[in-house]
């Protein structure tokens, strides 16, 4: 390897912590745990109660149901210092997060109080594209999944993989701005609709792509599942910049622990992946002997990526 | 002991009041362990590695690590002195942190060094009640509960 001239241009690679999670290792402290805030619009309630989360994830977030509480929420945040906001929700029993009736107030958030906003949508109609483009919102998330029966087992969701590309179809008329999740080993810790998931997110015009490694949450059907063996997610990884070779590709935030969080991250680098959420302690050191920058932020995974790469 | 909602705090520990561990005094001997409050607001427990037995370690300094679904990062010593012993259990099974947080969820053994000096810093006592319901509304403000 050539050291780098100043023709060279530094890989970099973008390390994501932001404040939902508190992060300290001898590599990085947060310095600022509101600059970044989830909300969910229905409290903890979801009516998938899938077997993966139960409505755990939403527990945690901020609720915010109801005429006029999501900006009341939002100016006391930003009041505070925060600059952005994930608007989040449980599901319907279609898998529809409620997005569309906050139209006007997703906008105000953005005009009133000049926040980014990221957006959880589940599955889209016609309603909920449209209402995301006049919101202006900076960027949609929505987990994309391969397998019909992945969708009926663990998420209680009749959907099959034509409903998640529709979805993609919808918002990209729309012109939202689009990360897709694929969860690597959704299907009780197997693969099962990954690749299919990925074939139908080349498909789109999409911002970037979000790979989560699946996380057992206690108390759940699934808290004693394993992740897959990392072999497979580095294939995975492997497969998914092929697939997408100029778009930015993230480990994101969910994800084991411990040594297989070390040697997962250190594939996802090996791969050429571009970000990576709360990265152990190792990965940092690891990035830099590999003469790779690392850079970190305290923003949510996806910002940098729907704005073209500038954080 | 010390309640709000499902948090509990047993009157027999010392606890920390900016990294929430409990601390209970067995013999001259220190015994440590997340208290309910923090483990609720870090999540399910993924990994955890402590300092070898036989170690020395500074109060406030880090003992070990943990990683959990809203936390990553150093578990601080609430006291100096030396690791005697390490759960070997709760390494094998993380999620007893968050199951059994007074009993099988402890982190380590410490014969500390200062304890008198070192127990001024920690709560106890009469002020454990308003000291948690206090500490419960920064939480909740924070929205610090669960969100993995």
């Amino acid at each position: 390897m050539t050291a780098p001239t100043d023709s060279t241009p530094v890989r970099e690679i973008h390390f994501h912590v932001p404040g939902f999670k508190r992060y300290e290792t001898g590599e990085f402290q947060q310095a600022d745990r509101q600059q970044f805030r989830s909300i969910s619009l229905t409290g903890s309630s979801c009516a998938l109660q899938c077997d993966h989360c139960q409505g755990q994830i939403l527990q945690g977030m901020v609720p915010a149901a109801g005429r006029g509480r999501l900006m009341e929420v939002c100016r006391r945040f930003a009041a505070a210092g925060t600059t952005g906001v994930l608007v989040s929700g449980g599901s319907d029993r279609d898998g529809r997060v409620p997005l569309a009736a906050y139209r006007h107030e997703l906008l105000q958030l953005k005009e009133e109080l000049g926040l980014n906003v990221l957006v959880h949508t589940g599955l889209v109609d016609r309603e909920t594209a449209e209402a995301l483009a006049e919101a202006r919102v900076d960027g949609a998330l929505i987990d994309v999944i391969g397998s019909e029966a992945t969708a009926k087992e663990v998420y209680h969701l009749n959907a099959p993989p034509a409903a998640f590309d529709r979805s993609l179809a919808l918002l990209e008329e729309q012109n939202v701005p689009v990360l897709p999740h694929i969860v690597m080993g959704l299907h009780y810790g197997h693969f099962a609709g990954e690749q299919l998931a990925l074939e139908i997110v080349a498909r789109h015009r999409v911002a970037g792509l979000v790979l989560v490694a699946l996380m057992p949450l206690l108390g759940t059907p699934m808290e004693s599942v394993a992740p897959p063996p990392l072999a497979e997610m580095a294939a995975f990884m492997a497969a998914a910049r092929t697939a997408l070779p100029a778009s930015p590709l993230i480990l994101g935030c969910a994800g084991p622990a411990g040594d297989v969080k070390v040697e997962l991250e250190r594939s996802a680098i090996d791969m050429g992946l571009d970000a990576i959420a709360f990265p152990a302690e190792e990965t940092v050191a690891y990035a830099r002997r590999r003469g790779i920058q690392p850079r970190f932020h305290e923003s949510c995974c996806g910002l940098p990526w729907l704005f073209g790469g500038q954080s | 002991m010390a309640q709000v909602h499902d948090i509990v705090l047993p009157d027999d520990s010392y606890y920390d009041r900016k990294d929430h561990l409990w601390l209970k005094v067995e013999d001259g001997r220190v015994r440590v362990g997340l208290d309910a409050l923090a483990q609720k607001a870090t999540g399910t427990v993924a990994y955890i590695k402590l300092t070898p037995v036989g170690r020395s370690v500074r109060k406030a300094e880090p003992f070990g690590t943990m990683e959990a679904g809203k936390y990553v990062g150093p578990l601080k010593a609430p006291v100096a002195g030396r690791i005697i012993e390490v759960n070997a259990e709760v390494l094998a099974q993380p999620t007893l942190v968050n199951l059994e947080p007074y009993d099988r969820g402890w982190f380590v053994v410490i014969q500390p060094t200062a304890l008198e000096r070192d127990l001024q810093d920690l709560m106890h006592g009469a002020d454990l009640q308003s000291w948690l319901e206090a500490e419960y509304r920064n939480y909740q403000d924070e929205g610090a509960f669960a969100a993995e």
